[in-house]
């Protein structure tokens, strides 16, 4: 009862200070005034180029499907924007929870990307089905001009190796 | 279906009662096979009044079953062994008697049960009955098998205080498209990287303080009286930079009396949850004693969460200097309303404190009890800051190896967590069983991170294991073992990435200016909701030089 008290007289002035309550204009006021600090929070993709570069994915039914990809972009966002069909891919949308975006490179790709894997990255590939030495997640890797006829393959989902 | 919920809570009762009042003449539901059967003996015209007959089939299916066939055959769901318990109450009243399992060491419970039946049990406890999956390489099964809309079983005493009040599920216990429209919103800024190391200098300035507050409590013989209060009060102020972009207060001379009635009413929150959420759920017949309290804490916590959001909305409408990326990134996305946007941060707020402090606690624990661990770390914060004028960065303290493996090992031996589970979507072969869609399957992570087959000497304190450049490469799928205490795909913990930066910020920085050492008898771990110390760490702090 005592602790009930104490919170209610707490919060009682916490708010006296002739704080008015959020109403649906003051709610509009404060979305106009904190459109100001939208831009604070940084991408995490730097797109400054607009070039664009040939991608091929090699994929689970050993279908290869060519695509445009945006030199900036990750490779999670162009598999998304051109629609290419993998089943499950990219579950967690690019915050390094899952590893559904697995992609496997080869040798002397692989050593070409210029962003090594962060620790936080390799923790999650463990997770994924399939590994090998030269995977990668694709939302952490960015297009780069020199990816130009780049082929990457799709390693076979759970639902392919299902007995 | 109100009546049919109805004839279930009244025949339970019916039921229960009974038993309730002669706890001491039940029969045993231990896990012999042949006492099972003693307990469930009914005559056939009893069977088949029985409401809950098939529980009772299923159980006369399994001990009339022929002998097993070969281990390359798929068996039924009715197959998993587990201990048997008695129709609707299934295993509970053995977590009544004095020397049976125990709800506060459910850890426990799980890996002793992995012992004795192998790496995939079934139990039913009350109400809650799960399928305990003990095996890596299983459970990675389900992991890789599961979709955008994961179902995570819902913390029931929780959901249940939301509809009484009138509240929505919020991110954290709500399912599917619901679930789904709040997380895809929210994860972008909490779970990037970028996003976060963007608050890591707010965040080392509150470890700075949190240092210089650790200095000037120290007791007569160097210990800290209370630490668990102090991390739960460097916790919050830390969420705090992050939520609101302001200092909350929690770790001046004076720490605010709402701050300290916050955390008193968090820990007692945490407390009751975990009892509710696996007896019977009484609680939704009448208001127990333990559910009044849980009510009270929750009241309290919520509502002081909630009058410091809107008092935070509030000044940052009025034209003031105040301001919050985040709190304007959710105003703005356009996808969640005032009042979602509240609870959001309350959830966010009651879901940062006490698990980053007590995995913190853990960490120090550790850290005393290997003063060669703590040298390693100080050596190379010591290294990283020579080779960069003498200075280091809060962000680069986070990419330090070491501070990363002491966080890993501890949370090995000391899963705050100690358990992740789904509801599975779909029906699927585990463990050499047919699980059905919807079943709750939990992974067993305490007794995984204490096999010493998977970690071996699994009772030390080795952060070097989980060292990159060691050599010794663990296998990828014992390795991934490590990120399910935090949960794991589309669900995985949306605070993850803030409270690691703030643990290897706050631990690199008290190994800068302290050495620890422990000089009293082990603790023990303990459900508090969450694996915490079962009594005070006393831990010394002694200032370096």
């Amino acid at each position: 009862m005592y602790t009930k008290r104490l919170i209610r007289t707490i919060v009682s002035r916490m708010l006296a200070s002739d704080v008015p309550s959020i109403t649906s204009q003051s709610w509009s006021q404060l979305k106009a005034n904190s459109t100001l600090q939208v831009n604070r929070f940084c991408s995490s993709v730097p797109k400054p180029q607009k070039d664009l570069v040939k991608v091929t994915f090699l994929l689970r039914d050993g279908q290869r499907q060519e695509v445009k990809a945006k030199v900036g972009d990750n490779l999670l966002d162009i598999i998304v924007e051109n629609s290419v069909d993998i089943d499950g891919f990219g579950a967690c949308e690019g915050t390094l929870a899952c590893s559904t975006c697995h992609l496997i490179f080869k040798q002397e790709d692989y050593d070409k990307i210029p962003d090594k894997p962060t620790d936080e990255e390799l923790d999650m590939l463990d997770l994924a089905f399939g590994l090998t030495e030269t995977s990668r997640l694709g939302c952490q890797v960015i297009v780069t001009k020199d990816m130009d006829g780049l082929e990457i393959s799709v390693p076979k989902g759970v639902s392919d190796a299902r007995r | 279906m109100a009546i049919m919920k109805k004839f279930v809570h009244h025949s339970l009762k019916q039921l229960i009662k009974p038993n309730l009042t002669s706890t001491k003449r039940v029969v045993s539901t231990s896990p012999r096979k042949e006492q099972g059967v003693a307990a469930i003996s009914l005559e056939p015209s009893e069977m088949a009044q029985c409401p809950f007959r098939k529980s009772i089939d299923t159980f006369t299916e399994t001990t009339n079953a022929v002998k097993a066939p070969g281990m390359t055959e798929v068996q039924p769901f009715e197959r998993i062994p587990g201990p048997k318990g008695l129709p609707i109450v299934g295993t509970l009243f053995d977590y009544f008697k004095k020397d049976g399992p125990k709800f506060s060491k459910m850890f426990e419970v799980y890996r002793q049960r992995a012992l004795e039946f192998g790496n995939i049990y079934y139990e039913k406890v009350g109400h809650f009955h799960c399928v305990v999956i003990s095996s890596p390489g299983e459970y990675s099964r389900l992991v890789h098998a599961e979709g955008k809309y994961p179902n995570r079983r819902e913390m029931v005493p929780i959901a249940y205080y939301r509809k009484q009040k009138g509240f929505d599920l919020g991110v954290v216990n709500s399912q599917g498209e619901e679930w789904y429209r709040q997380r895809t919103v929210v994860s972008k800024k909490m779970l990037k990287l970028a996003e976060v190391s963007n608050f890591s200098t707010q965040m080392g300035e509150v470890s700075d303080d949190f240092v210089k507050r650790l200095s000037h409590v120290r007791d007569s013989h160097g210990e800290i009286p209370a630490l668990e209060r102090e991390l739960f009060k460097w916790a919050m102020e830390s969420i705090g930079t992050f939520l609101f972009e302001e200092r909350i207060g929690c770790l001046g001379q004076e720490t605010s009396p709402m701050a300290q009635t916050f955390i008193a009413n968090l820990e007692g929150f945490f407390k009751t949850l975990q009892p509710l959420m696996y007896n019977l759920p009484t609680y939704k017949l009448w208001s127990t004693k333990l559910w009044k309290q849980f009510e009270n804490y929750s009241d309290n916590v919520i509502d002081i969460g909630r009058s410091l959001v809107e008092k935070k909305m509030a000044s940052m409408q009025d034209g003031s200097d105040s301001k919050s990326a985040f709190i304007s990134y959710l105003v703005n996305n356009g996808s969640m309303s005032t009042k979602e946007v509240t609870g959001l941060i309350v959830d966010l707020m009651l879901a940062a404190v006490e698990t980053t402090s007590s995995a913190t606690v853990w960490c120090l624990y550790n850290l005393a009890k290997n003063p060669q661990v703590q040298e390693k770390l100080f050596q190379e914060i010591t290294e990283a800051q020579a080779k960069n004028n003498g200075t280091i960065s809060a962000e680069d303290l986070c990419k330090l190896p070491m501070v990363k493996a002491v966080v890993k090992e501890t949370l090995r031996l000391y899963p705050i967590t100690y358990s992740t589970s789904r509801n599975i979507a779909e029906d699927m072969e585990l463990g050499g069983y047919t699980i059905p869609a919807g079943t709750h399957v939990q992974a067993n992570l305490y007794g995984m991170y204490r096999d010493p087959s998977l970690f071996p000497q699994p009772e030390e304190f080795l952060p070097e294991r989980w060292l990159r450049m060691n050599g010794s490469q663990m296998d990828a799928t014992i390795k991934s073992t490590s990120q399910l205490v935090w949960g794991h795909g589309a669900r995985m913990c949306l605070g993850r990435r803030i409270a690691e930066q703030e643990m290897h910020i706050t631990l690199s920085k008290i190994i800068q200016n302290f050495t620890l050492s422990y000089n009293h008898d082990d603790v023990e771990p303990i459900l508090n909701t969450m694996l915490t110390p079962d009594r005070p760490v006393r831990i010394e702090f002694k200032p370096r030089q």
